[in-house]
């Protein structure tokens, strides 16, 4: 087979030289499988003589040894893997979309196809609305700004109460006489179980954030590669960073991680970054401090506001600093 | 012995080539003309999963974890996130038996599955319009999401780009946050700054990279 594309011409691309002609000239010849496994050997060749960082494969290699150990393949592995409790990841979703087609081809072979909306209830809040939803086993939610929950139509209260939140939202759950758990799945690779309780949950893209005010729930969480877990206690306030670092502390009062259910907002030294962060998650404001000193500013106090524009006013005389808004953008900046 | 292995690794196994199987990396240039010379490479891992899968997922993770992890970290600029990333598509490998149903080599398999991943895990960090439906279902490894392989270099050209364009100080903790896995109080002792001012930098890093990475998500 003729070269027609060289093996510097790829390189040139690799190392992000390629002009756009190039690349089109390249993803035309990539259209053919036996170029596509060219350009992966080149690849290859490529990190190996480039290499970004220096991976400790050793410690990797013994973990997915031990994890081939625990994994043996049998005849019942399809029924075992649907089953099994699944890790609670946004990456791990995928085996259990898997483990759920498998079980529904061998029930009905047509199952999935309806899957998705059918299968699923879901209840989504726009940035600055909030939604109180009484599930059917009689737990209440309430949602706050910009989160979305979903739960199963069929079988929830009497096969398992499941839900998944993206967001923030306060729970207050009914105990069942079975004592059948309630679970809060996120996507930040951490799940709250609980038996019948009242706590807020928060799963963002910054930080997660669990709130227990009444009862006891367990918060499963995964750092690295292990599972970990922790039971809460009523004042409890658990947070997640985005490596799932977990840091645990009690809070005199957990009902004011729930305020926004009543529209109100309370701030315990929080500084004014804090808030904007909070602007940005529930009002979808893009926010900019003029500078580092402002941002570092903390308030104080609690308050109520109807509406974002209402909040921003509070602020603004507050701190008595100069709010301008213009559509989505705000500026704070020192009078 | 060698030609039954041979014959039972499947449609896609190449005639024995002693000579390739002799010299495997040095003959990569001589034999670029041939069109199956990519699979000669990976033969002896092929045999290995007819006879015992576990071991040849062991093989094949000690063949690739490193550079796929190399490769995984261009796009996510984290050790932790391209590690477990690379991991999770090694899991996958063993319990779906991908080995068995592959019919390009294991490294074509294996780096699409990574780019995927990569690629799906910066939508679902960055891109703020995904819906919950796309971030719960996984990507089938073999589905080419882009519509053009190239653009996979685009998005670590644009992340490369947007690293390299951070303020001198910004940059530095962004690395020790998120490549070297930091926390918060360690990049604050060490640099001697204030908490407050590690977080700064990391808000400004972050949305730099958000707003960088919008049109090419």
């Amino acid at each position: 087979m003729k070269q027609d594309i060289s093996k510097e011409l790829i390189f040139s691309h690799f190392a992000h030289k390629s002009s756009p002609l190039q690349r089109k000239m390249i993803d035309e010849w990539l259209q053919i499988e036996a170029n596509e496994e060219q350009y992966f050997a080149w690849l290859e060749e490529w990190e190996q003589t480039h290499p970004q960082y220096l991976p400790q494969s050793e410690l990797a290699l013994e973990n997915y040894e031990a994890f081939l150990e625990a994994n043996p393949h049998t005849h019942l592995q399809a029924e075992l893997a649907a089953s099994e409790p699944v890790v609670s990841s946004n990456r791990r979703y995928w085996f259990r979309w898997l483990a759920a087609a498998s079980v529904v081809l061998v029930l009905g072979g047509v199952g999935w196809l309806f899957r998705g909306s059918l299968l699923y209830q879901t209840y989504q809040t726009a940035f600055g609305e909030t939604k109180s939803l009484l599930l059917p086993d009689g737990s209440k939610v309430t949602l706050n700004a910009n989160s979305l929950l979903r739960l199963p139509r069929f079988g929830f209260g009497t096969k398992n109460r499941e839900v998944f939140l993206k967001g923030e939202a306060s729970f207050s759950v009914t105990h069942t006489p079975d004592h059948q758990k309630f679970v809060v799945k996120t996507n930040k690779q951490f799940e709250v179980v609980v038996l019948g309780t009242e706590f807020s949950v928060y799963a963002r893209q910054r930080i997660s954030k669990v709130v227990l005010s009444k009862g006891k729930v367990q918060v499963r969480y995964q750092q690295g590669r292990t599972q970990k877990q922790i039971v809460l206690t009523p004042g409890d306030l658990v947070t997640l960073d985005r490596e799932n670092n977990m840091d645990k502390k009690a809070v005199s009062h957990p009902q004011n991680y729930a305020a926004w259910e009543q529209k109100r907002f309370v701030f315990e030294e929080t500084s004014l970054q804090d808030v904007a962060y909070l602007l940005q998650e529930n009002y979808g404001l893009e926010v900019e401090i003029k500078d580092k000193d402002l941002s570092e500013r903390v308030i104080m106090g609690s308050f109520r506001a109807e509406n974002v524009d209402q909040l921003l006013q509070s602020i603004s005389e507050l701190l008595d600093i100069s709010v301008v808004r213009q559509g989505n953008r705000v500026q704070l900046s020192d009078k | 012995m060698q030609s039954t292995l041979l014959d039972s690794a499947g449609d896609e196994a190449p005639k024995p080539n002693v000579h390739s199987l002799l010299n495997e990396e040095a003959t990569n240039e001589e034999l670029a003309s041939e069109k199956r010379e990519w699979n000669d490479n990976e033969l002896f891992i092929r045999q290995a999963f007819v006879e015992n899968p576990s071991q040849g997922c062991a093989l094949l993770f000690r063949r690739y974890h490193k550079i796929l992890c190399s490769h995984a970290v261009r796009f996510v600029y984290s050790k932790d996130i391209a590690e477990d990333l690379v991991s999770d598509v090694f899991c996958r490998f063993w319990k779906t038996k991908a080995y068995e149903t592959v019919t390009s080599s294991y490294r074509l398999y294996l780096f699409r599955s990574v780019r995927n991943e990569a690629l799906n895990y910066l939508r679902w960090e960055f891109k703020e319009t995904e819906t919950i439906e796309l971030a719960e279902y996984r990507e089938s490894p073999r589905g080419q999401q882009p519509d053009h392989a190239t653009q996979y270099e685009e998005v670590v050209k644009k992340v490369e780009e947007l690293v390299n364009t951070l303020p001198p100080q910004c940059q530095k903790v962004f690395l020790m946050s998120r490549f070297e896995g930091k926390k918060y109080q360690e990049i604050a002792d060490e640099m001697a700054l204030s908490l407050k001012t590690v977080e700064a930098h990391l808000g400004k890093a972050l949305s730099i990279m958000r707003n960088g990475l919008k049109n090419h998500l």
